[in-house]
């Protein structure tokens, strides 16, 4: 493990929504009446962001990776857990420290059509962020300028004065980028920033953001549908699956040695360029289940091929044999702590306070 | 086996949108095949004109679109000049069916999925309404969908379900060819690897072509035996699969190839190509990809660049088209492959140039 | 042309109402906004009423409520003729006037009423849409109560216990009509707060006022003009209706006050040179806002579907 704290911390972190907050919902809740189970939609969920690291998030639409991404970016609050940047714990966090986090810790969304105010010149969006943070200064428009070299928009001046209308989709999201670099920021939060832009374009997109990375020094919380573009920019895969991480280690451990069945099999299902390869189709059937019923344990074992009874107890993350930075959320790989079998009458306890072991 | 005459052909294809003050030529002078029994894919990105294509062809531009020149033959019949209504009597559903991009809407949503096919068989066949339900179950049980539900409404269903609802009603009249307008853009990768994998053994059990249009070459490359790729509404390359993949002989093909990213090679850069999609107000008659293009001369935008054949070189291996089951490819030689780069002889050897300067650039950075 | 140019000087009119608005791009919009004939009469005609109210009594060959005699004797219900354009009133006013002057104090119950509907309307709707949850809930439902007010019944009583009146008329119509506005700008307000630009500003920790002010209430601008227009119709027809059931102040000349006139004299049927006017006038005011609100309409849907390539 590294010795520097990490820049931003998440440990067992969870959102959870009720399902309506009507006025007879909540006089039944008040009565007693009323089975209203919650939307457990991120349920926890550890995460670790070293500086100068980037990582990814990946799960298909409902795993909870952007209600993730909003509870990081404060736009929700936890309904438990902790947040943890800069070694400061969120809960402690005053008015001014979270003026200080919303400074350093910016996002960018994937829908380039709406992510700039229809009615802001390109000078407006960027130097909106200064103007909240009080951070304008003498030359203002030379930080616009900077930041869109740094998304590489040159020349920068003539971009200054257009507008939404007058962008391709892959300068908005550059516009986009430019406006979360000019408040110097540590950590960005990037939700899906190239799934709706053309591939020819995605390239460039993909190396700026590497390249940010690398000269400016920052973090990043990559969230995304797809497993072939994190590679070019993250250093670590995070899957997500029904609001829990069920496999965490670098790009390369996780591309090349999958350990989950479902990462295992989301892998499998990319498709390959190439007429003569001979991958075979995903043998996965289904979808991920609603998440208002959740049954108690792992969340997969409706379609798990390798379901175990004893899948019926939530699985802890462990660390896999070869690699201590591959962690995997799955009972298939707790065989070395003694004890599951096909019959799956062991019990498997965690006995060092992370959560699972218990059916929920 | 297959016939000498194409089941579709689209020569010479301009469509054009009238907007207020202005003209888009969404499609200039585009040309391909779709044999019996094949699976072409058409791939562009955003705005090359892959989708007006595939509302040309059943007869649904909007109203602002029209049909400039060109001809669509079906079964060697002349199909480009039928109004929407005369088409969807004579052909829709049981000669050509359609999957469009959001088929999650084109479900009928006060109407139970049973009674939408037997409405589609009512007014095509004459099929009592027990035999089209009975067909319908059977279709149900072909997509993988349970067969107890067909007389659900559209909502009950979930995203996934609802494709394989459409792709039942497009096979119910057994329909000789199916047009899937980016059919799995909105689902998730195993979802869409579920679908593709339905769509392609349906197709092979019963003989289909299909078209299948998107803008993931990836897919493409997998389940098709042909395809066409579109760069500014004008057809860049055109062939089979194998012939493209082996042979690219068009500067947007060879770059858009290697823009996609392969889990496979995850060192390998990524392409980048210079500038956006044209937008296309003016009359098309210089290539469309020449502002784009590494390699473009004068003479490219000088007149609208015809599709022409590529010679078969010594190296070609030939391995191209249908894929047997059990996944090998078999050579038939059916569709030519043909470009529209006037420079095509030269670009396989600049291609390698180009590829060669980028492997020494990146061993320098490194 | 002549309308080409009224038009081209409309459209910089309009373009510089809303300072904000890109000059490319309302250009485009407002471009597709006057390809449609029955659009442009609507705005034509709504300014050649605004006008008429503004300049109308400078122009009229006698007042309103000058009686005219003629050999010593009061000219009373005359048909048009050459003097008398619209032919006179019981009184012996001449009609033409009084129509031409009725314009200022129709077009003040209809900008005045539809001012106070537009303030309570953005207010509560920005408030409820923005806010969500309980406070939401609470004005919808007052929404709701204020819908089950009857206007007519309800305008009665309000002029037993505050007296007949002309503004106190105005601000009543404004308090219980801002409930049909209400709605539509909060689920207007709903869907520009999950835009991601919004969403991004309030990630750099924008508050509230900064965001409902800088980028919620500058994208509506188009939905506030638009339904001001149509709130200034609605006004202006429930207005008439007071009026003509004589709640409304008698000595204050607008259009639906004239109608109110004509009927009282008895001879209603009769006298249609009197009669007919102040209702078409009524009529044309009501159609051009409802012309303005449908050109509004058409580009909204423009802007949806696009063209597909």
């Amino acid at each position: 493990m590294s010795s520097t704290q990490p820049i931003l911390e998440v440990r067992n972190l969870e959102k959870t929504f009720k399902q309506s907050t009507g006025i007879l919902d909540l006089a039944k809740e008040r009565l007693g009446l009323g089975d209203n189970p919650p939307i457990r939609a991120v349920d926890g969920v550890d995460l670790r962001l070293e500086q100068n690291q980037a990582q990814a998030v990946i799960g298909e639409s409902g795993c909870g990776k952007t209600t993730l991404l909003k509870t990081l970016m404060g736009l929700y609050s936890p309904t438990g857990g902790d947040v943890v940047f800069d070694g400061t714990n969120r809960d402690e966090f005053s008015k001014a420290d979270w003026k200080e986090f919303r400074r350093r810790v910016p996002i960018i969304f994937q829908d380039p059509f709406n992510s700039i105010n229809p009615t802001f010149t390109v000078r407006d969006a960027l130097l909106e962020p200064l103007g909240i943070h009080d951070m304008k200064g003498d030359d203002p428009e030379g930080k616009a300028i900077d930041a869109l070299e740094k998304a590489r928009l040159t020349p920068a001046e003539t971009y200054l004065d257009r507008r939404e209308s007058e962008l391709s989709g892959g300068e908005k999201q550059r516009v986009s980028i430019a406006r979360a670099l000019i408040l110097d920021p540590d950590v960005l939060l990037a939700d899906e920033p190239t799934s709706m832009i053309d591939v020819s374009t995605q390239a460039s997109l993909l190396n700026l953001l590497d390249d940010l990375v690398e000269e400016l020094g920052l973090s990043m919380l990559y969230v995304s549908h797809d497993l072939s573009t994190v590679s070019y920019v993250c250093d670590r895969i995070n899957v997500m699956y029904l609001g829990r991480v069920i496999e965490s280690g670098t790009t390369d451990a996780v591309l090349d040695n999958p350990k989950h069945p479902y990462t295992q099999a989301l892998i499998q299902a990319i498709p390959v360029p190439d007429p003569f390869s001979d991958r075979e189709p995903t043998d996965l059937r289904g979808t991920p289940s609603d998440p208002i019923n959740l049954p108690g344990g792992c969340r997969f074992k409706d379609r798990c091929p390798e379901r175990m009874d004893v899948c019926d107890r939530t699985p802890r993350s462990t660390e896999t044999e070869d690699d201590a930075e591959h962690t995997v959320a799955c009972h298939l790989y707790y065989d070395h702590e003694g004890a599951t079998g096909a019959d799956g009458h062991a019990t498997v306890r965690a006995g060092n306070g992370m959560h699972g072991g218990d059916d929920r | 086996m297959t016939t000498d005459e194409p089941l579709l052909e689209v020569e010479g294809l301009d469509v054009e949108y009238e907007l207020t003050n202005d003209v888009i030529h969404a499609v200039s002078d585009a040309s391909f095949t779709i044999q019996e029994n094949r699976y072409l894919g058409l791939v562009g990105e955003s705005g090359c004109g892959k989708s007006t294509i595939a509302q040309s062809l059943i007869s649904a531009l909007d109203s602002n679109g029209e049909i400039a020149s060109g001809t669509i033959r079906f079964r060697g019949e002349e199909i480009q000049d039928l109004t929407e209504a005369e088409f969807k009597n004579e052909y829709l559903w049981n000669e050509i069916a359609f999957i469009p991009q959001s088929a999650m809407n084109s479900l009928d949503p006060l109407m139970k999925v049973s009674e939408q096919a037997t409405k589609i068989a009512k007014e095509h066949t004459d099929w009592s309404k027990e035999e089209a339900l009975d067909r319908f179950r059977e279709l149900f049980g072909v997509v993988g969908l349970p067969e107890s539900r067909i007389d659900d409404y559209p909502h009950q269903f979930s995203g996934g379900m609802k494709q394989r609802t459409i792709i039942a009603l497009a096979l119910f009249l057994k329909p000789s060819l199916i047009i899937a307008d980016e059919p799995t853009t909105a689902l998730d990768v195993i979802m869409q690897d579920q679908i593709l994998n339905y769509l392609q053994e349906i197709r092979r059990d019963r003989d289909l072509s299909m078209l299948m249009i998107t803008h993931d070459i990836s897919v493409v490359f997998e389940n098709c035996d042909d395809m066409a790729v579109m760069h500014g509404g004008q057809v860049a390359e055109t062939g089979s699969v194998v012939d493209i993949y082996t042979q690219p002989r068009h500067p947007y093909t060879i770059l858009l190839q290697r823009a996609f990213p392969d889990v496979r090679f995850r060192d390998r850069k990524l392409e980048t190509i210079e500038g956006e999609p044209p937008v296309l107000h003016e009359d098309m008659d210089f290539c469309s990809f020449a502002d784009r293009c590494p390699w473009a001369t004068p003479e490219c935008r000088q007149g609208s660049p015809p599709l022409e054949p590529v010679p078969e070189g010594a190296e070609t291996p030939r391995g191209g088209g249908e894929t047997a089951a059990d996944g090998t490819r078999v050579d038939d030689g059916v569709v030519t492959h043909r470009t529209s780069c006037i420079r095509q002889e030269e670009m396989a050897d600049l291609a390698d140039a180009h590829l060669d300067e980028i492997e020494a650039k990146r061993t320098l950075t490194e | 042309m002549h309308l080409g140019s009224t038009i081209k000087y409309i459209t910089q009119l309009l373009g510089k109402l809303d300072r904000r608005s890109p000059s490319i791009r309302s250009n485009e919009q407002l471009r597709v906004f006057f390809s449609d004939s029955l659009t442009v009469f609507g705005v034509v005609s709504l300014l050649l009423l605004v006008s008429l109210a503004i300049f109308g009594p400078m122009l009229a060959p006698y007042s309103y409520d000058e009686a005219q005699y003629q050999d010593d004797e009061l000219v009373r219900f005359q048909p048009p003729s050459t003097e008398y354009l619209l032919g006179t009133t019981q009184t012996g006013n001449d009609v033409f006037s009084r129509l031409i002057y009725g314009a200022r104090p129709t077009a003040v119950i209809g900008f005045s009423t539809a001012a106070i509907v537009i303030a309570i309307a953005l207010a509560v709707g920005l408030t409820a849409g923005y806010l969500g949850g309980r406070v939401d809930e609470s004005l919808m439902r007052l929404v709701d109560l204020l819908y089950g007010v009857p206007l007519i019944p309800a305008a009665i009583m309000f002029i037993t216990f505050y007296g007949m009146g002309f503004w106190s008329i105005i601000l009543f119509m404004g308090i219980i009509l801002w409930r049909g506005s209400s709605r539509v700008f909060r689920s207007e307000v709903m869907q520009l707060k999950q835009r991601p630009y919004v969403q991004v500003a309030r990630s750099f920790g924008g508050s509230r006022p900064y965001i409902v002010g800088r980028h919620i209430i500058p994208n509506m601008m188009g939905m506030i003009v638009l339904f001001f227009a149509l709130s200034v119709g609605l006004a202006v027809l429930i207005s008439a209706g007071l009026a003509f059931l004589g709640l409304m102040n008698p000595f204050i000349p607008s259009w639906g006050i004239m109608l109110q006139n004509a009927y009282n004299s008895g001879r209603m049927l009769e006298v249609w040179w009197w009669t007919f006017p102040p209702g078409i006038m009524i009529s044309w005011l009501v159609l051009s806002t409802y012309l303005v609100g449908r050109g509004y309409e058409r580009i909204q849907e423009g802007k949806e579907r696009g063209v597909q390539l």
